[in-house]
Order: structure tokens, then sequence, then C-alpha cells
């Protein structure tokens, strides 16, 4: 197919990666299965039966989950609304999003320790706790997996349908297809926003169990796309350093990607202040409790990195329009914000590690003065910031990013990286900000 | 021109001053020409000049070496200042001047003050932004010389214009002349107001 599509060619541009998959694809993929290997042998050898380790792994799992949420949404936000600047980019998020497949797979580590992830699913909890039992209809282990079957049906039916006719269109150049994926994304995104929503609900609410926020799925969302445009920027960077598409993307769609990074990152921060602030303004015992974990100890310093680290900071850094048109200045922020938003994941699932303790469940029902905790719990806040969780935080996050970036590799080779006969590419070539 | 028919009782227009040259008017067929004729203009050393176009020509900011705008600047003091004022004041009358307890909550605490914080910064941004740029564009404009010229009218249709005001210290009327139609231009005119 490649070779087809490269006579048709009308770019002037090198738009095969070549042996340059292979090249960054294999260490990747050696590296992570090294890291994911190390930190389970840590794991292991904390006897814990993988308590820690799962929720270093889940982790960094939600961590790459929630971009391929993003660089779905683009695809279809960019089909449905007949963007034109975007298609010299959106090759290289169809390649994201097909890594929904690997996603697939990750998630087997995580059904087998379900009972460590949620605590809804061990029978005695639920049993001494009333309510739990209130959502026993919704939280039950069969409907969950029945509901992961059917989120990932929904993730990978839509992203293989907008990645195989872009990738036919490459070959055909038929502009019909162009118009079959615009009628598609419009009613497709009614099966997206509900499966990121419930996706969000299970896989990051589900860690707390007693919490509720019917905002939380587009807390997710939001946070997902500010980190998949950041990884894009870097993705268009790295892909030009090597001489790939080198005369097709330039300043200009840096400048709409470094608008999406700032427009997501005060989103995230606008929607993450709203389901504080309501939770803090009602002061519901069984909502502000999920906070109250957090700002125990060292998660309020969590708290914070993540207040300045993924609203603060980077919204003033990227508030310039100098500031996104600078590749070195955008590439920053991109790794910044890369950064926070794994804070973002480590703050949203790893407290529920220490939380779901029995000392310090019992110690938090008898608080009075909610700063300061009584003993044995406040040793259990420092006991989750020890080397050897923060070791395997980092080591799992290498693994599933190692075979991430191995996954993205194998699904950009041997096709063009950008959809070279989409009849909205001239658009794009030329496109410039007003 | 018509003083003869005038009667002796009315002024006749030949005893007003001469209009006074606003500037050298240049057309040009497309946007590509009106391109390359910008960049010479810009390279000449003029300095009150611009580009008269139907719509929107991609890369005429460079090619006229546009700076980037003072704007953005106005804008972020204008905000900043909105939100400290709203911070500041619903301090003030929440905490200090008329305390009364609401749900239980305390006087003062952040979550519930940065909605109208938030939302005034919004506002004032928005109109500060608004309102320096009439102010910086000189809006609103009410008469220019250059509308009452006929050949500019097609500016709203397939005209490109370059207009070199006489203001311009560089502003010569031979050579600036003989510089726009150097550059290709259609036709050049003085322009008087």
């Amino acid at each position: 197919m490649s070779d087809h599509s490269t006579q048709k060619l009308e770019v002037r541009d090198q738009v095969f990666l070549e042996q340059l998959a292979g090249k960054v694809g294999y260490p990747a993929l050696v590296v992570g299965l090294l890291g994911l290997i190390v930190a389970g042998v840590i794991g292991f050898l904390q006897h814990d039966h993988m308590k820690q380790f799962l929720f270093a792994y889940y982790t960094a799992y939600c961590y790459f989950l929630t971009i391929c949420f993003g660089a779905l949404f683009f695809v279809m936000i960019h089909h449905a609304t007949r963007a034109g600047w975007s298609v010299v980019v959106r090759r290289l998020a169809e390649a994201l999003t097909a890594n929904f497949v690997l996603m697939a797979v990750l998630l087997i580590p995580v059904l087998f320790g379900i009972h460590q992830l949620f605590i809804w699913t061990v029978p005695h909890v639920m049993a001494h706790d009333s309510d739990l039992q209130e959502k026993a209809g919704y939280l039950n282990v069969p409907f969950f997996y029945v509901r992961c079957v059917l989120y990932f049906c929904a993730f990978l039916g839509l992203s293989f349908y907008f990645r195989t006719l872009s990738l036919r269109q490459d070959a055909s150049g038929d502009p019909q297809l162009t118009r079959r994926m615009q009628r598609t994304a419009c009613w497709g995104f009614y099966i997206y926003g509900f499966a990121v929503t419930f996706a969000a609900f299970d896989f990051l609410m589900g860690v707390a169990p007693h919490w509720f926020s019917t905002i939380f799925g587009v807390y997710a969302f939001a946070g997902g796309n500010v980190s998949f445009f950041s990884l894009l920027a870097l993705m268009a960077m790295w892909l030009q350093r090597n001489g790939r598409l080198k005369n097709s993307i330039n300043t200009e769609h840096y400048h709409d990607i470094g608008k999406w990074m700032f427009a997501w990152t005060f989103f995230w921060g606008y929607i993450a202040f709203s389901q504080y602030m309501l939770t803090w303004y009602a002061n519901i015992p069984v909502e502000t409790r999920y906070y109250l974990h957090r700002e125990f100890g060292p998660w309020l310093w969590v708290s914070l990195i993540l207040l300045f680290g993924q609203l603060l900071i980077p919204f003033a850094g990227l508030l310039s329009r100098h500031v996104k048109r600078s590749g070195v200045g955008l590439a920053f922020w991109a790794v910044w914000i890369l950064v926070a938003h794994y804070v973002d994941m480590y703050w949203l699932i790893m407290p529920q590690e220490w939380a779901s303790k029995k000392a310090v469940r019992t110690a938090i029902l008898n608080i009075h003065d909610p700063y300061r905790l009584p003993g044995t719990a406040e040793n259990l806040v420092y006991e989750s910031f020890h080397a050897a969780g923060l070791s395997m935080n980092i080591l799992c996050l290498i693994g599933v990013g190692g075979l991430f970036v191995a996954s993205t590799m194998y699904m950009l080779k041997g096709r063009p990286l950008m959809p070279v006969r989409d009849p909205r590419l001239p658009e794009s070539l030329g496109f410039e900000n007003a | 021109m018509a003083a003869t028919t005038t009667p002796d009782v009315y002024p006749t227009e030949a005893a007003e001053d001469p209009p006074k040259l606003f500037g050298l008017l240049a057309e040009f067929s497309e946007p590509d020409s009106l391109l390359v004729a910008a960049a010479q203009v810009r390279d000449a050393g003029y300095k009150s000049w611009d580009c008269y176009t139907p719509f929107p020509v991609h890369g005429l900011d460079h090619a006229m070496g546009e700076k980037s705008t003072r704007l953005p600047w106005f804008v972020l003091v204008c905000g900043l200042t909105a939100g400290a004022t709203a911070i500041f004041f619903e301090r003030w009358f929440n905490a200090v001047d008329y305390r009364m307890i609401f749900s239980g909550k305390p006087y003062w605490s952040l979550p519930p003050n940065i909605p109208v914080a938030y939302e005034m910064t919004i506002l004032f941004s928005a109109l500060s932004a608004f309102y320096f740029m009439w102010a910086f564009n000189r809006l609103p404009m009410l008469r220019h010389p250059l509308l009452a010229n006929e050949r500019f009218r097609r500016v709203t249709d397939d005209g490109f214009f370059i207009c070199i005001e006489a203001r311009d210290p560089n502003f010569d009327l031979q050579k600036t002349a003989e510089l726009l139609q150097s550059t290709g231009a259609l036709a050049v005119e003085e322009v008087r107001d």
C-alpha cells in the first residue's frame, strides 16, 4: 500500500517514517517491558498482594488512556467542523487513537487486580458499607466487565473507522470519504461523549466509590485533551527534527496547537474549580471526604502542585502569542503539561491506595480537626510516599510509556505521516493565522 | 472651474486654498503584486503608509513590516486590575464592612469569591480589548480623504491599493511616485484632502 501511494504523492516532503520507526520502536518496546518487569518485581517484594504495584500501573495506564481520549476527540472534531488547518497533523492523532488496541490489552492486568484497585469489588467491604450498598446496582463486578467491553467497543470502533477511511483516501483520493467521515463524526460524538464520561466514572472515580461528581467525565476529558495536544506538538517537532514533514508543518500549525493547549488548560481549570467549589459549598460529608483525603500532609502539596502546575503557571506561560509561535517555548510548555497531567492522574488515583487502608478509614471517620490526623493515619500518609512506591510509579510510567511509543511507531510505520490526498490538504498547507 | 458662471457675490472656488496633498495612491491588480510592492515600500523606509484590500491578504503584515501590537499588554493590565478589584471589594464587603455569616461559611474564603473575580477579569479584558482596539485605530473615523477618491471605490470589489501619505518624512512627490510606478502599479495618482 505504501509503495502504491508513494507514486501518487503530490506533496514534496518526506512523509514516511521508514527505518526511524524501528529505530525508536524496538528500544521503546524493550525499555517498556523492562520497566514493567522491574516494577512488578519491586511490587512483589512489598508483600502487599501487588497492591502498590497495581496502583502505580493503573495510574500510568489511565495517563495514556486519557491521552487517547484526547486524540480521538481531535480526529472527530476535525471532521465534524470541517477543519482545514489541522489536516497535516491529523494522521499523527489517528495513530494515537489506534493505541486503543494497546490500551485494551493493558487493561487485562487491571481486571486481574480489580479487588486491589476497587474496594467496592471486595464483598466484606460492601457488606459493611451502606453507602456503597446503595450503589450496588451499578457498582457490581459483572456489570463492570460489561461496561469495559462496551467502552472499548466504542473507542476501538470509532478510532478504527476514522483511521481506516483516512488511509483508504490516501490510495483513492476520493473526496466522498471526507463527507462520510464528517457525517459519522457528528453522530459519533454521542457515542464518544457517553463512553468517555462513563469510562471516567468507572476507571477514575471508581477507585473512590463513595464520591460522586457528575462533572467528572468532563474533567477527565479536559485533562486528556490538554495533554494530547502537548503530545501532538512534541510528536510533530520530533518528526521535523528527523526530516519528516519538514515542508508541511509550520509555525502556523504549531500556533494553533498552542491555542488548543492554552484553551484546554483553562478549560481543565474551570471544570476542576467548578467541581471543587460546589463540593466545598454544599459541604456534604460523603463528597467532601474526597477532597479531605487530598488535603492531608503531603497530599496537600500534591494538590497545590496540581493547582499551580496544571492551571495557573501554564496559563500564564501560554498566554502570549509569541510563546505559542516559538518552537522552544511551545516544547517547554508541552513537556510541562505532560508532567502536570501525570500529577493529575496521581492525585486522582494514588490517595485511594492510602485511604483504603482500614486504619486510615477509621481514623478519618473519628476526626475532628481535619488538618491533624491521629498518629497511625499520619504515619500511613508518609508511607504512601516511600521510595519503593515512588520508584514503582516512575517505572510503570516508563513501562506503559515505552509500550505506548512502540505501539505509536507501529501504527505510523509504512503509511504516510499525513493524509496525502485529503481534499483539504492544500488549505492546511497554505494555512495562516490572520 | 465654473467660476465664470458664478455670480460675483459668491466666493469662487478658485479663491480657496488648493486642497492639501494627502498622499499618493497606487492601484494593483492582484494580491501577489500588492505583496511585492508592499515589501519594496517597506524597504524604502516609509512609515506613514498603508495597504487597502477587499479581503484579508495573508502575509501582508510581514510584507509591510508591521510590528506586533501593544494591545495585549493593555488587556492584561485591565484584566488583572479588574480581578484584583473584585477580590478587594468582595473581601471588604463580606469580611470587613458588613460581616454576615452565610451557610455557616467563614466570613472570608477564596472558593466562593473566585467566580465573581473571574467574571470581572473576563469582562474587563474583553471590554478593554474592544475599546483599546478602537482607540489604537483612531476609530470611529467619520471621514477619510481616500473615501472621496473615485478610483479607491474599487477597494471593496477587486482593487488593491497602497497609499503613501504626504506626512511621511521620506515623502517626495516625484521620487515616491517613481517608486510606486516601479513596483508595477496599474496607476498612481495624487490624493488631495
